[in-house]
């Protein structure tokens, strides 16, 4: 999925600062527009800009214009889609299951047998 | 837009439970019980839970998250032999968008100190799924441990 070690540096460079990382966030619930991006953080339109290139030179992160209003969304979810998804359905499972085990070990304090 | 696509897999998690074959299936054949390990979720909101434990019978899990996004999940029970399997199919919504689509089997034995209990999704991920407006737990864990890899990896060069 990296191809090099300088794919590898822009990624982690990309990742190294905290707004950054909140617009991936974001962008991790669905495309975005630049507005949007902006709208939790306080700091001026220029600097979003400079960090969504940032972004989309890294690889994470790529963007299509339609009209005036460019949409931003995750380029990660485009590869290994599938890996990622099944990641997901296993994490909120494996949780679940974390809770049942909870359950049942409570149960026995509750019910003596 | 998203472009409609069906991605199948299969996912098998495996579990030893502490406690006998018969009270590891009351916990999922009991709704009170169910409710309590399956619908309750952390800070997520629950709205809406219901379960009908027989063949042809309903169960519906409704929560809303963080984000006020409603995750629905609706599945109806098509085999149940006690204390050994129950298999059902499910669907996965978010707001008003199907994301996923499975067929679920959990078989159960009795096993030394509890209960072995296989758990095997067959599912069918659908036109983008977590593209669609989803914040599934997985991305967050994923990017909440990348964070706190990457603020320690920064701290000893500060």
């Amino acid at each position: 999925m990296i191809e090099s070690q300088t794919d590898l540096d822009r990624m982690f460079h990309a990742l190294s600062d905290r707004s950054r990382r909140g617009m991936i966030d974001r962008l991790g619930r669905g495309p975005a527009s630049v507005t949007e991006l902006a709208a939790p953080l306080a700091v001026a339109l220029p600097t979003v800009l400079k960090h969504l290139q940032v972004l989309e030179e890294s690889g994470l992160v790529l963007s299509e214009k339609a009209g005036r209003v460019r949409t931003y969304r995750l380029q990660k979810d485009a590869l290994a889609a599938v890996e990622r998804w099944v990641e997901q359905r296993k994490t909120y499972w494996t949780a679940t299951f974390d809770r049942l085990d909870h359950f049942l070990a409570n149960e026995t304090e509750s019910l003596p047998e | 837009m998203t472009t409609p696509s069906a991605e199948h897999a299969t996912l098998v998690i495996e579990r030893h439970l502490k406690a006998p074959l018969a009270r590891v299936f009351g916990a999922w054949s009991t709704p009170e019980s169910k409710r309590q390990w399956f619908a309750c979720h952390g800070d997520w909101v629950p709205l809406e839970y219901g379960l009908d434990f027989r063949p042809g019978g309903v169960e519906k899990n409704y929560v809303a998250d963080t984000d006020g996004l409603l995750h629905a999940y609706d599945a109806r029970y098509i085999d149940i032999v006690p204390d050994a399997r129950i298999i059902y199919a499910y669907e996965m919504k978010l707001g008003q968008t199907r994301i996923s689509a499975s067929l679920a089997t959990v078989s159960f034995e009795a096993a030394l100190g509890g209960t072995r209990m296989v758990f095997t999704e067959q599912v069918v991920f659908l036109d983008g799924y977590a593209d669609n407006g989803a914040r599934l737990q997985g991305t967050e864990i994923g990017l909440g441990n990348l964070e706190l890899f990457l603020e320690r990896e920064e701290s000893p060069i500060h």
